[in-house]
């Protein structure tokens, strides 16, 4: 049991530290990690401010049972993504804001940047929108995932995988930073220059406007 | 109004504590049109120029419900709009006056705020009205803010900024940190195209089971 308490501290301080980082807002988001036949996450709407190691819940692999606070609604999906990819040893969920307004517009995201190409795939893709808790969101979300270590969830946040909790939380803020970056080149994009033919024309309106004054 | 007064002045601590909090979340920049909280049959609420900074307990004042007289330092400006949304909603314990970045931008903008994240819908409510009052932030323009709160915890304010409330503080502050991040998703996915929405029903159904279901989980495991 005493790296069941190990992995309960450790997930604790992961959760404190999205909450510093505002890669989570409120009591959204959920952190967990696999020890042996059980995974730890943190309990469900819990107030990160009064938050010890003891209550976040263990949850059985085989039975789905868990001991102590009931675990985030999310826990179907950390147990599916545990069970379909072995050698995932951590699952973070998170409200992170740029993820966010990615995930409203439900646009896959190119891998704009070398570090998300590295640590989490050649793109980040979007699960479809589905409810918190259900078998579709839980199909989605596998279906987004395959092959990356990262996805989008339509109009509600961002999942991330690693071996263990610390990469989990590098590929969160990787993923963060390549939405920026994906948000910010779009916007620069809009901004497209008029063109040679339509900029002689305004000049030369312009001019004659001037002369008939 | 001496054991009102005293139920107030056991809020008062929280109080200050939370506009403290509201400060450092970065949801309340100006403080002009202040926060209160609700304590029985009074209202503690933030004066309308003093620098949140240095608040004290002695900068908050006590106003009761029912005849609005206060005690202490004047109160905000907005006075009458905090008390009008105590007595209409019975069900609100605290009330926040927002003027965050991208909350102005889409005031200023008057366009009212779809459902394009699942925790704007759950907590603030299925869409973000726009209220459009010919004087904002004065008595006249009370109704028009009240009728766009209606079966929602938020509302926009034109050319103004935002009214948050919460059954308590904690509430209201989470309200808040949501609106700015619903609105700042609002406005950049335009940059990517626009934001896709949540389906009406979907929003309005969130709200509800937030409401009933959700906010209550962590209390009852942990009184």
């Amino acid at each position: 049991m005493n790296d069941i308490a190990a992995a309960q501290k450790a997930v604790l301080a992961i959760a404190l530290r999205l909450a510093d980082a505002r890669l989570t807002v409120g009591t959204y988001g959920n952190v967990s990690a696999r020890v042996g036949d059980f995974f730890v996450i943190t309990p469900s709407g819990a107030d990160r401010r009064t938050l010890r190691a003891e209550d976040i819940s263990v949850v059985d692999f085989a039975t789905g049972k868990w001991t102590g606070p009931k675990p985030s609604a999310e826990r179907a999906l950390h147990l599916a993504l545990y069970r379909t990819r072995s050698e995932v040893g951590s699952v973070i969920h998170a409200h992170a804001p740029d993820a966010c307004t990615v995930a409203a517009t439900q646009r896959e995201l190119p891998a704009l940047t070398a570090e998300l190409a590295q640590v989490i795939g050649p793109s980040v893709r979007v699960a479809q929108h589905a409810i918190t808790g259900t078998k579709k969101l839980e199909r989605e979300t596998l279906h987004a995932i395959k092959g990356r270590q990262a996805a989008l969830l339509a109009n509600h946040g961002a999942v991330c995988v690693g071996r263990e909790l610390e990469d989990a939380l590098h590929c969160l803020e990787v993923l963060e930073r390549g939405c920026r970056v994906f948000i910010e080149t779009e916007f620069k994009r809009a901004a497209s220059y008029v063109g040679s033919e339509p900029a002689r024309a305004m000049r030369e309106h312009f001019l004659r406007a001037c002369a008939s004054r | 109004m001496s054991d009102a007064r005293g139920e107030a002045i056991s809020v008062l601590p929280a109080a200050l504590v939370m506009a403290r909090r509201l400060l450092d979340a970065g949801v309340v920049v100006a403080a002009q049109g202040g926060f209160s909280a609700r304590a029985g049959r009074t209202v503690v609420i933030t004066p309308g120029d003093v620098d949140w900074r240095t608040l004290g307990a002695a900068d908050l004042s006590i106003v009761d419900l029912v005849s609005g007289r206060s005690i202490g330092p004047r109160p905000t400006a907005e006075l009458e709009l905090h008390l009008a949304i105590y007595r209409k909603r019975k069900e609100v314990g605290a009330v926040v006056r927002i003027d965050s970045p991208y909350v102005k931008t889409v005031a200023a903008a008057r366009r009212p705020v779809p459902p394009v994240l699942e925790e704007l819908a759950q907590i603030a409510g299925p869409t973000v009205r726009v209220a459009e009052p010919a004087l904002p932030t004065t008595a006249a323009g009370v109704p028009a803010v009240l009728k766009a709160l209606r079966g929602r915890l938020a509302a926009l304010v034109a050319s103004d900024g935002g009214v948050c409330l919460g059954r308590n503080l904690d509430e209201a502050l989470l309200c808040c940190q949501v609106l700015e991040r619903g609105c700042r998703t609002f406005v950049e996915a335009h940059f990517l195209g626009g934001a896709k929405r949540l389906s009406r029903l979907e929003a309005f159904v969130m709200h509800q089971y937030y409401l009933r279901r959700y906010s209550k989980v962590w209390q009852e495991q942990r009184p």
